[in-house]
Formats: C-alpha cells, structure tokens, sequence
C-alpha cells in the first residue's frame, strides 16, 4: 500500500484566464497531519475540490492511496472524509437523521452514529433541530458526518472559521487526537498559529502555487534566530548597534537582528560599557508565521 | 443498489418539509372543492384528471416541488457533502429526479382516488370504468415527465431560484399562448391534451422527457461544486 495518502501530480484549475491552482505537486503521508496554509483566495479551497472530486481539474491528476480518482472514484471515496469549507448540514433534520442520511449514501449501518457523536462531543444534542445548532455544533456535526465509516483520510477544509475561542480550542483537540487513532488528516486553514499546534507536515500554497511542503519541523528550522533587545535611549543605541552589528534594525522600538545564545552576553556587554540601560533582551525563535511570510512574495 | 439507497435517503431528506403535505395535500383539497354537479358531469367528465389540474395546479405544483426539493440542498450547502460520498453522481441524479416523480405520482392518486369517491358518492350517471380511469390519469402523469425532467435539471444545476422558476412559470404562459395554435409545442399543457389524443401527445412527452433527463443528467455529471 502506497505511503502517500494524497498525491496531485501537476494539478491545475483555470477560470479563464485566471489560474486559481498551478501545477501543484502535494504529497500526503501516512498517518500525519498536513497543515495546508494560504492566504485566503490563495487556492486552498480549490485544491481540495479538486481533491475530492467536486470541481474538475483542467490539467493534472489526482491520487489517493496510491490509486488514481478519475478511475477508482468510488472505491477511493469510501476511505475519505470531509468537511469542505463551510459547515453543511440539513437545518429541518436533526443531527441524528443528517448522519443517518449519510450512512445510507455509504452504506453503512445506523450503530456508527452514536460512536462519532461522542467523538464529536454531540451525543446531547442528537435529536435537536440543526437550524437551532450553534455554529460550532454545526462545525462538530459536519466533522462526524466526515467520520462516519471510519475512513482513512480526513480532509477538513478551514474546519475553525468562524468559531470563537473556546470552540476553535474544541475543534483544534478533536483533530489533535485523531491520528492516534488512525486517521489521515489535511487541514487547511489560514490560520498559521492554528497549524502550528497541530501539523506534523505543512504545505504552502500562495496565488495558485504551492511555494513549500515538507515536515513542519524541518521548516521552522529553516528560519533564523532572532535577537530582541528593548533599551534606551534608543538614538545612541542604534547608532552603537548599527556599527557592530549592521543587520540590526529597529521595530516597534524594538532592535532585532539575527544572532544566537552566545552573542546575548557580548551585545549587553556593549550596551553596558556605552551606559545604554537595558530593559529587555531575549532570544526569538522565528515562528511559522514569520517563516510563512518570507516564504510568500511581497505584495506590491 | 446503489439507487435505492439514494432514494430511500430523499425521502429520509423530505421528513419535516412541506414537500409530502403538498405533494398529498393539493389533490385532496382539489378533488373536494372542485366537486361537480351530478347534473352537469357524468363518468367521462370525472375519468380524467379534472382539468383544473393539468392545466394549472399541476404545472405550478411540478415547479414548486421541484425547486422546494433541490432548494434542501443549495440553502443547506448539502450538494458538496452529498457528491463526496462513495456514490455516483448519476445515481444522485436518478434518485433525485425517482424522488420528484414519485411524489407527484402519489399526488395523481390521491386525485384519482378523490375523483372517484366522490363520483360514487354522487351516483354520477354513464358507465364507470377503473381501467380506464387508471389509463386516463397514468397517461396524464407520463405527460408530465418532461416537466418534471426540466425542474430536476435546472434545480439541481442552479443554485438559486430564478432560473428554475422563471423556466417553470415562462413555460406555462408560453404553453398557454400556444395552446391553440401549435399544441405540440405547449410541453406544459401535455398533460391536459394526452387524455385526448393520447398517439400524438404521449410518444412527444416520452422523447421530451428522455432528451430533457439525458441534458439533466450530462450537465450535473459536469457541474463544477463550488
């Protein structure tokens, strides 16, 4: 069995002239959890219709568990579950009659619903009108309408928008615990700080392009490490750094510039001996988003 | 398989919507307050659908059944989560499109039904003749099929209303226009002329409603899911 769970080979979408998704080459791996990130419009939502067969590719092919989708689309679909963007739902159903719906379109029996109710943390509110659910039920209800038949791959298109924080923490959880069970997951999101927590693989797709994907730890590597420094007063000081360190720059009357560990002492040194007071100085690992952000092209 | 599972799922999806109290409903009120004088209409008035019904209230009622029904899906976001299931879309289409057949099928017979009651009750004069109610009616229905065809494609393709109710109601007062003139190109009014002249009308509405069917079915397998 193929190691690669989703795999797109030069998948392209255009609407006219407008290229929403550019020969995209993603790989998924068994068993991890791929944070798909992009601004919003930056192809995302796009790329996972195409994945799921919803929209059609203009170029390029898609393959999942090793198989091609455009010939085994059936066999294919019944080891995947989605949520694509927004929550989806029948409002004049209960949330039991809209899993019991999609249990007779994959046919599968009825004794599966409580299981991923109590995923979901629904079981309560089984029996209750959707259009009375809040917009976190309906979020959770469209993640257990996602896992029922215990698929293989669960593909969750900006599962947390629109949630507050309490919901967002639920559903960050939720997912968290998935894989230990099994699960394959593709969440995308633009929420960087969201991925953070929870991929083990990230992808990065920017005006139609995927710019980066790879294991989420290996890119945080790729950033520099930052020098903090609050001190005062700030003229002297940055005329003093700015000598010794030409690649300091000042933000939010802040000094940053990249070092390590070893250069905190010797820069306090300076600043001491000079009589600049110091009211801060630390060391900033460079985050997703910082990385995320070299990575995308500037706007012009 | 596959179909009947599609199937039993719409009418899972019809539970707690007016589609079913319309579908039952109608046609009951219709064969009850449309109740002849036994002075005025014997048995060959009261075989066929009452005209009432074919020319407006069953036109009218295909339309709102139909974008009633596709209306669950748009408003719900429900077409995305229902084409990623393991199952054709074909087979979605032909449930959908069983679905709206069957309901206005049952709407037929409850016409049928009140239609002959209330016949009875009256002691309508002339010969009463349940073959040939069932032909008259169940021909009237098959009539109706490119109707339903159109209101199962346009509501499963668009995701508002306009179009599938500006089809609809353009369609019936373009057919009404026409009724006299050119009859063959009145697809709304079928149903009212193929009790009559069933060799003309019943062989144009089996072809409509196959070419309409066979149209609905290439332009959903197509259709982008956005």
């Amino acid at each position: 069995m193929s190691d690669l769970v989703i795999e797109t080979k030069n998948l392209t979408r255009c609407y006219g002239e407008f290229v929403a998704v550019q020969s995209m080459n993603m790989q998924v791996l068994r068993g991890s959890i791929y944070g798909f990130l992009g601004e919003n419009g930056a192809g995302k939502t796009t790329a996972i219709r195409m994945i799921l067969g919803l929209i059609h590719a203009t170029n390029g092919e898609v393959y999942l568990f090793g198989q091609s989708l455009k010939k085994n689309r059936h066999a294919l679909l019944r080891h995947v579950g989605a949520l694509v963007e927004t929550p989806s739902a029948f409002g004049h159903l209960s949330g039991k009659d809209n899993l019991k719906y999609i249990c007779k379109l994959r046919n599968i029996p009825y004794n599966q619903i409580d299981e991923v109710l109590d995923i979901v943390d629904l079981a309560y509110a089984k029996d209750k009108l959707v259009r009375k659910y809040s917009l976190g039920m309906r979020q959770r209800l469209s993640i257990a309408m996602a896992l029922l038949g215990q698929p293989q791959l669960l593909i969750l298109d900006e599962p947390t928008n629109g949630l507050d924080p309490s919901g967002i923490r639920e559903i960050r959880d939720l997912i968290k615990s998935l894989p230990a069970k099994g699960y394959t997951i593709l969440v995308s999101s633009h929420l960087l700080s969201e991925v953070e927590q929870i991929a083990s693989h990230v992808g990065i797709i920017h005006a139609g392009q995927l710019l980066y994907q790879g294991e989420i730890e290996n890119f945080t590597k790729r950033g520099q490490t930052m020098i903090h420094i609050k001190c005062s007063p700030i003229t002297k000081a940055m005329q003093l750094l700015e000598e010794n360190y030409p690649q300091v720059y000042l933000e939010n009357g802040l000094f940053q510039m990249p070092g390590s560990e070893e250069q905190i002492d010797e820069i306090a040194r300076l600043l001491v001996y000079n009589q600049i007071s110091i009211h801060g100085i630390y060391l900033q690992q460079s985050n997703l988003e910082s990385l995320f952000l070299d990575v995308i092209p500037k706007k012009q | 398989m596959q179909l009947l599972r599609a199937y039993s799922a719409e009418w899972l999806r019809a539970k707690r919507t007016p589609l079913l109290f319309l579908a039952l409903g109608v046609p009951l009120i219709i064969s009850i307050f449309s109740t002849p004088s036994p002075k005025h209409v014997n048995w060959d008035f009261l075989s066929n659908p009452s005209p009432g019904w074919t020319f407006f209230i069953l036109p009218i009622g295909i339309v709102i059944l139909g974008l009633l029904s596709a209306q669950l899906y748009s408003s719900n976001h429900m077409w995305k989560s229902t084409l990623i299931q393991p199952i054709s879309r074909s087979t979605i289409y032909f449930a959908h499109l069983l679905f709206l057949c069957s309901i206005v099928l049952l709407g037929f017979i409850v016409l049928m039904i009140g239609q002959i009651i209330i016949g009875k009750i009256l002691g309508l004069k002339g010969s009463f003749s349940f073959f040939r109610v069932i032909s008259s009616f169940f021909l009237s229905y098959l009539a109706s099929l490119p109707m339903i065809a159109l209101q199962v494609w346009l509501g499963m393709r668009y995701k508002g209303i306009t179009v599938p109710l500006t089809a609809g109601l353009g369609g019936w007062i373009f057919s009404t226009a026409l009724s006299n003139q050119l009859p063959s190109f009145a697809m709304w009014h079928y149903p009212l002329f193929v009790t009559s002249q069933p060799a003309i009308f019943l062989p144009i509405s089996l072809g409509l409603a196959f070419i309409l069917i066979l149209v609905g079915l290439i332009s959903f397998i197509r259709m982008d899911v956005h």
